[in-house]
């Protein structure tokens, strides 16, 4: 197609002198600016909208960047949508199968689970890793060989509890169904990690989750809740109706940092990376998508990585990015930490994830 | 037969318009999904009857039909038995203004938003709650209420209670008095008097509550979500699962599954409101009789409006916390989440939005929701049970399933992210409110007076409008303060409905929340409620300026 053929520096020295021209026109006062509709913004500008995660501070990086990307570029506008994975993939879906060539967002940021799951459902473009000059810099973890999205950060599952209540730290994921701890855990909906961890640590894994299911039946009575929301999480954990759970390092440290008596502890066995992905959306026009490639390519830059670190409490995923000062000193971010995450094949948990929650749902949720 | 019910017709026809071009549609959108089977790895087989198989023989599902169903029933009970009084010593208070303001706090929890009521009640019944805090004073207690069915319940009377108290309030208000009087002459007692008369003539108005509060009770999805800790697994809550588990087939299942139940309650409810009914043996043809006073009743109306007020004053004081977290008592006090409040971007858009589409919203739902609950109650025309039904079932879809179903259906016809979709949308939820409210005060309201000014010449609408309309006005009233509060209140639906760049007050409310865990919801709670009170003291200085307050008064006596 002629148009994949524009390279970027066309596009974007060709669309600034549009944006100029329409600019210089509308200050002589013959032109009304458009509604910011489907691909084309206010005033002939490529109008991107990227997928921002929301919880505690994950939009502000976006938001920044965002902001001085259309100071450099003035022939693009961005829109943010700020979403859950869940809730915001759900509606990407349904978008994409009643107007397929009007995707609801144009990229963003995508947790490993649903990167998987959006390859299965065609949802993303591939990117194009020659053409992205910082896309070497990225961890090779972090980098996919079908150019199904490009990692920027990695946030880590591990144990988070309140050490005001529980006087006894936990230190392994065994904690989780230690009778010692009964009837004070909670989880986040569906917690899959628990069942792997269960399965794992009882002769079994990812590949043989049943291990992990059989305890969980019996030890259902474990789990005070299971909650719905952020600050329901924090709110439960923070005046001891259940506190202690597995859950994001990075949110866990956002609580702490607000004032919440709780702790992040890594288990013994080692944390769960959860790598967090930069993915570009089918059906997006070619201009859209050339934007996208350089803007994610920015995105990945040490100067961004570093601060998408900063705002999520993730470990950065380009090498060259400096781990910021704050989180030098956390026990999620020292390198004995990292080099004993646990290996996960994303693959199989987004495969399966559908099927798991079913099952968590009918057979141990109905049983708390 | 259509030239001879063609006012029938005719008055139920813009709902009926409204309800087949957007309601039907999306619910059509869903049918067809629900032939669906989703495969996990993102195969979609359409034409099989798989999934209704799976949810057929799937105890689990069974389990989740039978739950839902407690739910109503316990709540629709609790609700019952806690409003009906409520009404009756609401009914016998003298002074008018002192009922109004007895209204306004049975109303009051509608003005708060879900997320800060949920937020109230965990302060309240946690483990470390204000309530165990009591308990503990005594020596009793800690007890396990939070995160269980009994806080679900608790919190669902709590926030439907409205729903029951104003329409058996409105039946007591066009209850005859001379009958009681005369049962009264007669040598019946209180007791008799209440079993034999009142309660009967009211049974309209009680049907009419228990009805709304059933259906809403097996919808509601954020009550049982945040404060059934995992345990109190409904349909509501199972349909929103499914969607973010993208098993869209099993989620339109169980949303179909919702509207069988409560399509057979709503026959139920109806079959028991005719058997009640009295409008066609004559309805208030006597004056009032003067309200008897409350004397005994103020305990109860104080225990009601201590239960009522609580989690709202929980919610005004935690708006002060010194902490981002909820915790009882708050250990300091602060005001930064006021400031922290009004630094926030697209806070005014989003209430500006939500205003515009409850306003607009709710002119149209009580306009055309008169019309069709006129022709409910005043015709009997082929069809008008399937219309009823189809006025009513909107009620009963979980607000999630329609919002996703409506977020296809409106993408098809073009709608999607401006203004006429969402008032669409909106007028589909509110229309039952406005619908039952208005049969129930349609049926006690005496139908002698429209057809004796129809005799003196009236055309069939001024008959109406002098008439009929100002036996119902209480109820019009209602009516409208319920649909924009349901407008105005609505989340489920709404964050599917929203393109990324438009948000209502509500949507912006959950978003924040999912963002941040601090006390600036509950600042902006406290400013809706100050904001509510403002403007009810304002309505009631102008109905005392226009008499309006006297005249009913007068009207008693």
């Amino acid at each position: 197609m002629p148009e994949r053929s524009i390279s970027r520096r066309r596009l974007l020295t060709g669309a600034a002198g549009a944006a100029g021209l329409a600019l210089a026109t509308a200050a002589c006062g013959g032109v009304r600016p458009e509604p910011s509709t489907g691909s084309t913004g206010a005033g002939g500008k490529v109008k991107v909208t990227m997928f921002a995660f929301l919880g505690g501070d994950l939009g502000k990086m976006p938001k920044e960047f965002a902001k001085e990307y259309e100071q450099a570029h003035p022939n693009v506008q961005v829109e943010i949508y700020e979403q859950s994975n869940s809730v915001g993939y759900t509606r990407m879906l349904a978008q994409q199968k009643a107007s397929p060539d009007q995707p609801l967002v144009n990229f963003g940021f995508f947790n490993a689970q649903t990167s998987v799951q959006g390859i299965d459902d065609k949802m993303w473009a591939k990117l194009d890793y020659s053409a992205m000059s910082n896309s070497a810099d990225i961890d090779p973890r972090f980098q996919r060989e079908d150019g199904h999205g490009i990692g920027i950060g990695v946030d880590q599952f591990g144990l988070v509890y309140n050490k005001d209540k529980i006087s006894k730290a936990p230190t392994s994921w065994a904690a989780l169904w230690d009778h010692a701890y009964q009837g004070k855990v909670s989880f986040f909906g569906f917690p899959w990690y628990a069942v792997y961890m269960a399965a794992k640590l009882n002769g079994g894994g990812l590949d043989n989750m049943e291990p992990g299911w059989d305890l969980w039946e019996r030890e259902a009575k474990q789990i005070r809740l299971l909650v719905e929301s952020n600050p329901q999480y924090l709110n439960v954990l923070s005046n001891g109706t259940a506190p202690m759970t597995a859950y994001f390092a990075g949110t866990g440290q956002q609580w702490i940092n607000s004032g919440a008596p709780l702790t992040y502890v890594v288990p013994s066995e080692g944390a769960i990376p959860l790598p967090i992905y930069m993915q570009a959306v089918q059906g997006s026009t070619p201009q859209q998508l050339e934007v996208v490639h350089d803007m994610i390519n920015e995105m990945i830059s040490p100067k961004w990585c570093a601060r998408w670190a900063e705002v999520s409490v993730e470990a950065p995923a380009n090498v060259k990015a400096p781990l910021p000062a704050k989180l030098k000193d956390l026990p999620a971010f020292q390198k004995s930490t990292t080099d004993a995450f646990q290996d996960i094949d994303y693959a199989i948990v987004g495969r399966n994830n559908a099927q798991w929650q079913k099952r968590w749902e009918t057979d141990i949720a109905s049983r708390i | 037969m259509l030239r001879r019910h063609r006012s029938a017709y005719l008055l139920a026809a813009p709902s009926l318009v409204v309800l087949a071009a957007v309601f039907v549609g999306a619910m059509l959108t869903l049918l067809e999904y629900s032939f669906h089977e989703y495969v996990p790895g993102g195969a979609d087989i359409p034409g099989t009857i798989a999934t209704w198989a799976e949810f057929l023989t799937s105890g689990y599902h069974w389990g989740v039909v039978t739950e839902t169903v407690r739910l109503g029933l316990l709540s629709t009970v609790v609700a019952a038995l806690v409003g009906y009084p409520t009404a009756l010593a609401l009914h016998r208070i003298r002074r008018p203004g002192w009922r109004y303001a007895g209204l306004f706090v049975i109303f009051a929890p509608l003005l708060t938003s879900v997320v800060a009521r949920t937020y109230g009640w965990e302060l309240v019944l946690g483990d470390s709650g204000l309530l165990n805090g009591v308990l503990g004073g005594f020596g009793l207690g800690p007890v396990e209420l939070l995160y269980q069915r009994s806080s679900v319940v608790i919190a669902l009377v709590h926030i439907l209670l409205p729903f029951m108290v104003f329409p058996i309030l409105s039946s007591l208000g066009q209850l005859d008095p001379a009958l009681d009087e005369a049962a009264g002459d007669l040598g019946a007692g209180s007791l008799r008097r209440f079993v034999k008369v009142t309660l009967p003539l009211t049974a309209p108005g009680l049907l009419a509550g228990a009805q709304l509060v059933f259906a809403l009770s097996i919808s509601s999805f954020a009550t049982p979500s945040l404060l059934g800790g995992g345990r109190v697994n409904v349909l509501a809550t199972d349909i929103y699962d499914n969607v973010n588990n993208v098993d869209w087939p099993l989620a339109a299942v169980s949303s179909y599954a919702l509207l069988i139940l409560a399509v057979v309650a709503l026959a139920i409810f109806g079959w028991l409101q005719r058997r009640t009914a009295r409008a066609e043996q004559g309805g208030v043809t006597a004056a009032g009789a003067a309200p008897r006073g409350v004397r005994g009743w103020g305990v109860w109306l104080a225990l009601v409006y201590a239960f009522v007020l609580l989690p709202l004053a929980i919610i005004v004081v935690n708006s002060f916390s010194s902490v981002s977290f909820g915790t009882w008592p708050p250990p300091g006090f602060s005001t930064k989440w006021y400031a922290n409040l009004f630094e926030q971007d697209g806070l005014g858009e989003a209430a500006l939005l939500s205003l515009q589409v409850a306003l607009i919203a709710t002119v149209i739902t009580v306009a055309i929701g008169t019309a069709v609950a006129t022709a409910l109650v005043r015709y009997r025309m082929p069809g008008r049970s399937v219309i009823q039904s189809l006025v009513l079932s909107p009620t009963v879809v979980p607000k999630v399933a329609f919002g996703f179903a409506g977020f296809i259906f409106l993408h098809r016809l073009g709608l999607f992210g401006g203004t006429a979709g969402l008032v669409a949308t909106h007028v589909v939820i509110m229309l039952p409110f406005v619908v039952i409210v208005l049969t129930a005060a349609l049926m006690r309201a005496d139908a002698t007076l429209e057809a004796a000014a129809k005799d003196l010449g009236a055309a069939p609408f001024r008959a109406f409008r002098l008439a009929t309309l100002p036996q119902v006005r209480p109820a019009l009233i209602a009516a409208a303060l319920f649909a924009f509060v349901v407008s105005f209140d609505e989340v489920d639906m709404t964050v599917f409905l929203l393109a990324p760049d438009q948000s209502t007050l509500p949507v912006w409310m959950f978003v924040y929340m999912q963002k941040y865990q601090d006390p600036t919801l509950a600042a902006l709670s406290t400013l809706l409620i100050g904001a509510a009170l403002i403007i009810a003291g304002f309505v009631a200085l102008l109905l005392l300026r226009s008499g309006i307050l006297a005249t009913k008064k007068g009207n008693n006596e």
